[in-house]
């Protein structure tokens, strides 16, 4: 088994130069066109024009900080990415740059989230927003140089090695990341959170909700930490609840596809994979050392919900127990994934709406609880982390 | 809110499905910690106390119980023929959710209390409790409850508790209240809780045992320093956050006596000027199923029930026979 990851090299990117619906068009605005004219464009169609005349942009040089705004660059307009603008156009951040597997749009003075959103919802990419120019995704995190990048690039859409790309493109120019897929995470854990990206990186929505907790302890956690287990896949925790209720596996699905949980392929949900990817992050995380190479999530051992009896799950239900997918690791142990009887009084007993990442400490099990579940919570997960990241910041 | 805890062993947790609260907020991915004492298989009796007794009712390996005379092998809840379940209130202290340092929370009333009890027995699968015995706070509690849930009640024991706060008891809470939040504004939640402690104790306790217990030379000396013991332990413990959210619940409590159609025994102590004797009669008066009310002399005053093992102890002996 395997970790299915799409292959999404890095996409071909469109540039708007600031042309936007329902922003005004004003030439300073309009990077590209307001020096067409007179000054011959750069091959990314990223010169600065209207913050620095006459001269030609470089990653990292346009600077958008004078804005009194923070400025934001989001990745991916899926279900999550959608759910974020929707969120985001309440709060005073300043959308100036969104990319989707077609290409990038930008406008130094603001994307209005609301007709971004509307736009994908459409259906159209963004390579079809008014100016749009095409260059690769990383490039133009680079230039667009937002000082929040979010993404939300959506799980099917992203390689690892494109994901880990795009964070270290945002890190490079000093931007902090609000992350949501976890493949890149899973790589890249001890390092990214063992050094000092710790503080510009927010990965809550990663772990349905649990990852700023993790953040805020790995101190102590990567010091005293014994084991690791996690409910960490609301999917198998919706199918096992449907089948405990009486209804079999397809009706579990479809109620995980009705709450929205579900992507076209459920398949790394129901093969443990998820699971195991979200396993390694964690272990890395607390566990891992940034000159390692991390666990590769297709050598954790894990267990297909297609598998499991139904019987054997309403017979532990019957006996007042329950039974959820948890995922194990111990400090220097194999790591693992399987379905595994609960008693309903344990703290891994959780419930669909929620995640449980739980830590051995000598004290007792450190729980953390994640209710990150669904695009609409997901995405507020991700907000909650810009706004750390951002006061962190200031605060800096 | 807090989404963290760390469970000592034998600590078990509810996950609580998102709910609308009495107050009008919303409380989402909330739990109830709880502990369990005796047979599986037995009887349950769910025993609640003051907003400072959490889930350790009886003695156990980690600790004495704030119960503990009472709850246990062979005492007036005898474990060795009931189960006892004991829980961290929600938006105190212990493992239950609430609020974190600086954490906005919604007001939790002593319905909402109610309803993640029969949440929690929902999810035990305990369709019935033979009793609930809850005092002071948990008394309130389990009025909520009997009004809210009377059907999974066999009978309620209330101690030291009524259907509403007097106004007076909401006076001095409100005091309280009011020293936590100045001393949060000024920085110094620590001392603050503490000092809101102190007051608080003398509400707890009476005159007469004040006036026993320091009497003689160094009298003031001594309340001093009695003092200053109980608030540094309470604050010790205890958020600000945490303090103002049950201090509120406890004055928003308000249950109407006709809805608690549950047989049910009222303890009430003479002494006590934080739930007066007058409220409990008023309350006994108006309960549809009063099996009795009873007036016990005690200098402890509302603390009376932790004070007060063996006067108790022989009441809960025989309504658990």
């Amino acid at each position: 088994m395997t970790v299915p990851s799409v292959s999404s090299p890095v996409a071909p990117a469109t540039f708007s130069p600031g042309h936007a619906s329902g922003v005004p068009a004003d030439p300073a605005n309009r990077l590209g066109t307001a020096r067409a004219s007179s000054e011959p464009r750069d091959t990314t169609g990223f010169a600065s024009s209207g913050q620095s005349p006459g001269t030609t942009a470089a990653p990292g040089q346009t600077s958008l900080s004078a804005s009194p705004r923070p400025t934001l660059h989001l990745l991916g307009v899926g279900k999550v990415g959608a759910a974020f603008l929707a969120q985001l156009a309440a709060l005073p951040i300043q959308l100036v740059a969104v990319s989707d597997r077609s290409g990038t749009a930008f406008a130094r003075t603001g994307l209005d989230p609301l007709a971004v959103r509307a736009h994908k919802l459409a259906g159209q990419p963004i390579a079809a927003w008014p100016h749009a120019e095409t260059i690769p995704t990383e490039l133009a995190i680079g230039l667009c140089a937002a000082d929040v990048v979010v993404d939300a690039t959506p799980t099917d859409q992203q390689s690892t090695a494109a994901a880990i790309g795009r964070v270290q493109a945002a890190l490079r120019i000093g931007a902090q990341v609000a992350l949501c897929g976890k493949n890149a995470l899973a790589a890249q854990a001890a390092a990214w959170l063992g050094g000092a990206s710790r503080r510009r990186l927010g990965i809550d929505a990663v772990l349905g909700g649990a990852g700023a907790q993790l953040v805020r302890e790995l101190d102590e956690l990567r010091a005293h930490c014994a084991g690791v287990v996690l409910v960490g896949n609301v999917t198998t925790t919706v199918v096992i609840e449907t089948i405990e209720r009486g209804g079999t596996f397809a009706d579990g699905l479809a109620a995980a596809r009705a709450r929205g949980l579900l992507e076209s392929d459920p398949t790394c949900d129901l093969d443990g994979s998820d699971a195991a990817t979200k396993l390694v992050c964690v272990h890395g995380a607390v566990f891992g050392d940034a000159f390692v190479r991390a666990v590769a999530v297709d050598t954790v051992r894990r267990q297909d919900l297609r598998e499991i009896d139904p019987e054997l799950l309403r017979a532990r239900h019957r006996a007042g127990q329950t039974t959820r997918l948890l995922a194990r690791a111990e400090r220097g142990g194999a790591l693992r994934v399987g379905y595994e009887a609960v008693p309903v009084g344990s703290p891994l007993a959780a419930p669909s709406d929620r995640v449980v990442y739980a830590y051995q400490l000598p004290a007792g099990l450190r729980v953390h609880t994640g209710t990150a579940v669904g695009a609409d919570r997901t995405a507020a997960a991700l907000l909650a982390d810009v706004r750390a990241l951002l006061a962190t910041e200031v605060r800096s | 809110m807090s989404a963290v805890v760390t469970l000592p062993p034998g600590v078990q947790l509810c996950h609580l499905a998102a709910r609308r609260l009495a107050g009008g907020g919303t409380l989402v991915g909330g739990q109830l910690a709880f502990e369990r004492h005796g047979p599986t298989d037995a009887p349950v009796v769910l025993v609640l106390g003051g907003i400072s007794a959490g889930r350790q009712v009886a003695a156990s390996p980690s600790g004495a119980g704030w119960w503990g005379e009472l709850v246990g092998p062979g005492l007036a809840i005898d474990t060795r023929r009931v189960a006892v379940l004991g829980v961290d209130w929600l938006g105190g202290v212990g493992c239950s959710t609430s609020p974190g340092p600086g954490e906005a929370f919604p007001a939790i009333a002593s319905a909402d209390q109610a309803d993640a009890l029969a949440e929690l027995l929902d999810r035990l699968r305990i369709d019935r409790l033979v009793a609930l015995v809850g005092s002071s706070y948990g008394g309130m509690v389990g009025l909520q409850f009997a009004a809210r849930h009377g059907a999974r009640l066999q009978q309620l024991v209330a101690i030291a508790a009524a259907h509403r706060s007097h106004p007076l008891a909401s006076a001095w809470r409100q005091i309280q209240r009011g020293i936590v939040q100045l001393g949060v504004a000024r920085g110094a939640p620590a001392a603050a809780l503490s000092l809101a402690r102190q007051l608080a104790m003398t509400t707890y306790r009476s005159r007469a045992e004040f006036g026993t217990r320091f009497a003689g030379a160094g009298a003031a000396a001594g309340v001093a320093d009695w003092l200053a013991h109980h608030g540094e332990g309470f604050a010790e413990r205890w958020l600000p956050e945490q303090f103002l959210c049950l201090c509120a619940s406890i004055d928003a409590h308000a249950v109407a006596p006709a809805d608690v159609a549950t047989p049910t025994t009222l303890v009430s102590f003479d002494s006590d000027t934080l739930v007066p004797g007058e409220d409990v009669r008023e309350l006994a008066q108006a309960l549809p199923k009063l099996v009795r009310h009873v007036e016990l002399t005690s200098p402890y005053g509302h603390d009376a029930f932790l004070k007060e093992p063996h006067a108790l102890g022989a009441l809960l002996r025989e309504v658990l026979s």
